[in-house]
């Protein structure tokens, strides 16, 4: 439902961005004013990004996994909207420039109240497309905030899924939520069974109160940030439009205090025109403004209207690229981050890798990704070491919650058992792939072995041996279980704390 | 980092250059009226633009530090730096192509032909040198070979896992490692090649430029029109520009798709994935795999990550070693394993530990609620029958405190059929 209402809002303000094309063509054909052609033409760069946000919502419903893309297009939506906001700084760019090439050659313009008029319609169009597409405006306020008060009173509740039931009024919310809302509501049976589980291992966990807040902020997220992606999306479309509309703003502006305050060159007599630098034209009149003055004093010469006027114009399209370039960069560096495989921001790693730490049983993590797949789909990879699997077993759970406390919702968790001989337990990865390959992988095993070499070492190589050195009480009650083991994991400790020394 | 001192001053020569004729270039056209002179020279100013953008983008990318902010470093900023630019290239040969459009339709003659072709013909050897210095720096960059300590700290280690990897560590790596070396000096000139691609891209389309321009001067300048009406003379300039414009979309199109195929976490290319999935699948002790994904980070770094379904942690820890020997000869180096174990309760080919509560699943990477339609990603079903050990005890035991997946994977999988109905309805709707 979601996307059909955000598909409907674009083919409509499509169809109309290109009628009106289509019309300013034909108005310029006629009144062969060549300022509204080009000022058509922007209307049509609208179009093509309307077309890409369609063609990017498109994709991005297909969430399903597929033979070309194991994600399924998701992400095609983050995509569609870094294309707009480079797009719309390319189009900044050419209008600089043809700013720049009125100053330096003014134009009049030639029938300013068929531009006044075309103008006002243009400006209706865009206004009306900025009614639509603001409910995802700048940041998308007024869907979230309604989202996030009836969020607050959750707060008992904090690693259960978003609420059960959707706020009643809230229309455009319940359209919004995509074919899960269903899910939700059905399963909502099911979290109360295991809410009462929880429920009681909550009391074992002091730090749970500290995650349910931290968790918490991940769930205003999940609810708010629904389609967060289609969010990107819509706002690469809204500053288009908004672009155009302040473009349209500056035609009907100019046109109107040209007609009013110019003072135009009649088509017969004489005339100056101190504005345009064009030197045959100035020496013709020149000389024939001399004659005549030597005729007659009396006989007034027009001159041409202020000429500040003409350069209205480009001060005004000047003023306008700035904003559009203050308002499109935000856009740019968010979805430029998603797309690059940044941490999103809402994400401490430092704090999620020394929870992680802190559990019985993990000895070291190592390769602990976190990424943003589109939206609040945020993915998490990590090898962690345990003793033997049966530790593994017990802490596996743990684990999970720790990741879906911080919003990660889908993690592939590697453990790697230490106890089957190996020695060099420093946080290397037990399980890579062949050693020549080291520089073929994402982030080369060579890292850990090397870590003292890189400048900026990763805090996770550094915290293996850290682990190590935090619990040595821990490791010997494990060894106290599991006797067969503990000669190894000693002699482990005296070797990782003589090479960290 | 003394190895790239060379091309630094390389690009800050070019840059002057660059700076010096655009202006030139922009003077020259104002005064000759010509406005493929003015298009070409702007079109430096957007070569000045890419270069910066794609200079900066490959020194973030070498960076490629790890840190809190990024877990895998900024490798990929050479992609989206590549994007960027072949769309700036994509709007501004859209300008171009309109400012062609409007002088058709109102053709202009181009007033001083020889300085327009002087200029143009500077122009053209500013270009030639630029398209030449770039081309040396792609093609031969070469890297000094990969750091000899971390592949002999390698070496050296024993074999702590079982098997045959202590046979393959220390099996004549010196050997397995120049066709690698070579392989991936390769892998680092096409990934510097994705990145200078996007620049190329731009100095071509600036060469093009100036081609188009000293022809119509030259034929201004043979046979000039003086003060006669326009005549086919006239409209050689924008119908040159507009086969221009065509010429250079089409070399952008091909780059656009490459940075999508990894900005889109699509599969890589060299990988099929049908062939791999079916391949894992037949591994002695796994019983399933689901959740396979394989992306590329950058070029030449390809991730995977999948959950398999095994009866007993031995059955796991031998199969994890073959999965990787697939993987890696696929071309995969970088592989996260999630073992899982046969549980009578759980479907074989829903995951056993998603995230903790199902309401999660909107969120899940991959919807788990959608029923494993016979789609390749990994939902592949064993033959054998489930063996009950004493350790399925104790997963089970751990099975009740997470969600009893089977009751709501059949509401789940009820209420899936009921939305699907329900966007299907929608869609028709529409």
């Amino acid at each position: 439902r979601c996307w059909q209402n955000r598909r409907a809002r674009l083919l409509c303000m499509l169809a109309l961005t290109f009628l009106f094309f289509v019309v300013e063509v034909a108005v310029s054909r006629v009144t062969s004013s060549l300022a509204m052609l080009s000022d058509s033409f922007h209307m049509l760069s609208d179009v093509m990004a309307l077309v890409v946000a369609l063609v990017a919502v498109r994709f991005a419903q297909r969430t399903r996994a597929t033979k070309k893309n194991t994600f399924g297009w998701v992400r095609a939506e983050v995509m569609g909207a870094l294309v707009n906001a480079v797009f719309l700084t390319a189009l900044c760019f050419t209008i600089l420039l043809e700013a720049i090439e009125r100053f330096t050659e003014p134009h009049e313009i030639q029938q300013p109240l068929v531009v006044i008029a075309v103008g006002v319609a243009g400006l209706i169009i865009n206004l009306l497309g900025l009614c639509l597409f603001n409910h995802h405006g700048v940041g998308g306020h007024g869907h979230a905030h309604g989202h996030g008060h009836s969020h607050g009173a959750r707060q008992q509740h904090p690693r259960v899924g978003p609420k059960p039931e959707p706020p009643p009024g809230d229309g455009e919310a319940a359209l919004h939520r995509e074919e899960t809302s269903t899910l939700v509501e059905n399963c909502s049976s099911s979290n109360g069974v295991s809410q009462e589980k929880l429920g009681d291992m909550k009391d074992d966990m002091a730090d749970l109160q500290v995650n349910g807040n931290a968790g918490h902020y991940p769930l205003d997220e999940e609810e708010v940030e629904e389609d967060s992606s289609a969010q990107l999306n819509m706002r690469g479309v809204f500053l288009h439009v908004f672009g155009d509309a302040l473009g349209s703003v500056i035609v009907v502006v100019n046109a109107l205090l040209f007609y009013g305050l110019w003072n135009p060159c009649p088509e017969d007599g004489p005339c100056f025109n101190p504005c345009v630098n064009n030197h045959c034209m100035e020496n013709a009149t020149l000389s024939q403004t001399l004659g005549r003055a030597n005729k007659s004093e009396q006989e007034g010469i027009t001159v041409a209207g202020p000429c500040w006027l003409l350069y209205l114009d480009p001060v005004l399209c000047l003023i306008m690229v700035c904003i559009l370039l203050y308002t499109t960069y935000p856009l740019l560096r968010e979805s430029a981050l998603i797309l690059l495989q940044t941490v999103p921001k809402q994400i401490d790693v430092h704090s999620l890798n020394s929870k992680l730490r802190t559990l019985e049983g993990v000895e070291a993590i190592h390769e602990l990704h976190i990424w943003q797949l589109a939206g609040s789909r945020i993915i998490g990879t990590a090898h962690i070491k345990c003793p033997d699997p049966s530790t593994y077993m017990m802490v596996a759970k743990r684990i999970k919650e720790i990741f879906h406390d911080e919003g990660i919702h889908a993690t592939t968790i590697q453990p790697e058992f230490a106890s089957v001989g190996s020695e060099l337990g420093r946080g290397k990865c037990e399980l890579p792939c062949r050693t020549q390959c080291a520089l073929k992988q994402c982030c080369g095993t060579g890292e850990d072995s090397t870590a003292k070499k890189t400048e900026k070492s990763s805090s996770l190589s550094i915290s293996c041996s850290e682990v190590v050195i935090e619990f040595p009480k821990t490791r010997r009650t494990k060894s106290e279980s599991i006797p067969s083991v503990k000669l190894e994991a000693n002699t482990d400790q005296n070797e990782q704390f003589e090479s960290s020394l | 980092m003394g190895r790239y001192s060379g091309k630094t001053c390389r690009l800050i020569f070019m840059l002057v250059l660059t700076v010096g004729f655009f202006v030139a270039e922009l003077v020259s056209g104002y005064l000759g009226n010509s406005i493929a002179l003015v298009s070409d020279s702007f079109n430096m100013l957007s070569d000045l633009i890419s270069l910066c953008v794609g200079l900066s983008t490959g020194r973030i990318a070498r960076r490629s530090r790890r840190g809190p902010r990024a877990t895998y470093g900024y490798s990929r900023a050479e992609a989206v730096g590549a994007l960027s630019n072949a769309v700036f290239l994509t709007a501004l040969c859209f300008t171009i192509l309109v400012d062609s459009v409007l002088r058709l339709a109102r053709p202009e003659p181009i007033d001083d032909a020889q300085l327009v072709l002087i200029v143009g013909t500077l122009g053209l050897a500013v270009n030639v040198v630029g398209l030449l210095v770039f081309q040396d720096w792609g093609a031969c960059c070469r890297r000094p070979p990969a750091p000899p300590p971390a592949a002999a700290a390698l070496r050296d280690v024993p074999g702590d896992t079982p098997e045959g990897e202590a046979a393959e560590a220390g099996d004549s790596p010196n050997d397995q490692k120049s066709p690698e070396e070579g392989s991936e000096k390769k892998k680092e000139r096409k990934s510097e090649a994705l990145n200078i691609r996007g620049v190329l891209l731009h100095v071509m389309g600036d060469a093009l430029g100036s081609v188009v321009v000293v022809v119509t001067a030259s034929i201004f300048y043979v046979r000039p029109l003086g003060d006669a009406a326009c005549n086919w003379q006239c409209y050689i300039d924008p119908s040159l520009t507009i086969i221009m414009v065509f010429i250079i979309l089409s070399s952008a199109f091909p780059l656009i798709k490459e940075t999508s195929t990894i900005l889109l976490q699509m599969v890589p290319k060299g990988v099929n994935i049908q062939v791999l999935t079916d391949r894992l699948a037949h591994v002695p002790g796994v019983s399933s795999l689901h959740e396979v994904h394989v992306w590329e980070l950058a070029s030449g770094k390809n991730i995977a990550t999948l959950h398999v379904k095994c009866q007993t942690p031995a059955d796991y820890q031998d199969a994890a070693y073959k999965i990787r020997e697939i993987f890696h000869e696929a071309g995969v180096h970088s592989v996260t394993i999630q073992p899982e174990y046969v549980d009578h309760k759980t479907s074989q080919l829903l995951c056993s530990s998603p995230c903790i509560s199902k309401a999660c699943d909107s969120q899940l990477c991959c919807s788990q609620s959608e029923p494993p339609q016979a789609k390749t990603n990994g939902y592949t079903e064993k033959n054998n029958s489930c063996i009950s050990t004493g350790h399925k005890d104790n997963g089970s035991s751990k099975r009740d405190i997470e969600i009893p997946i089977e009751d709501p994977a059949e509401d789940s999988l009820k209420n899936c059929d009921i939305s699907d109905d329900k966007s299907q309805a929608s869609s028709t709707r529409f």
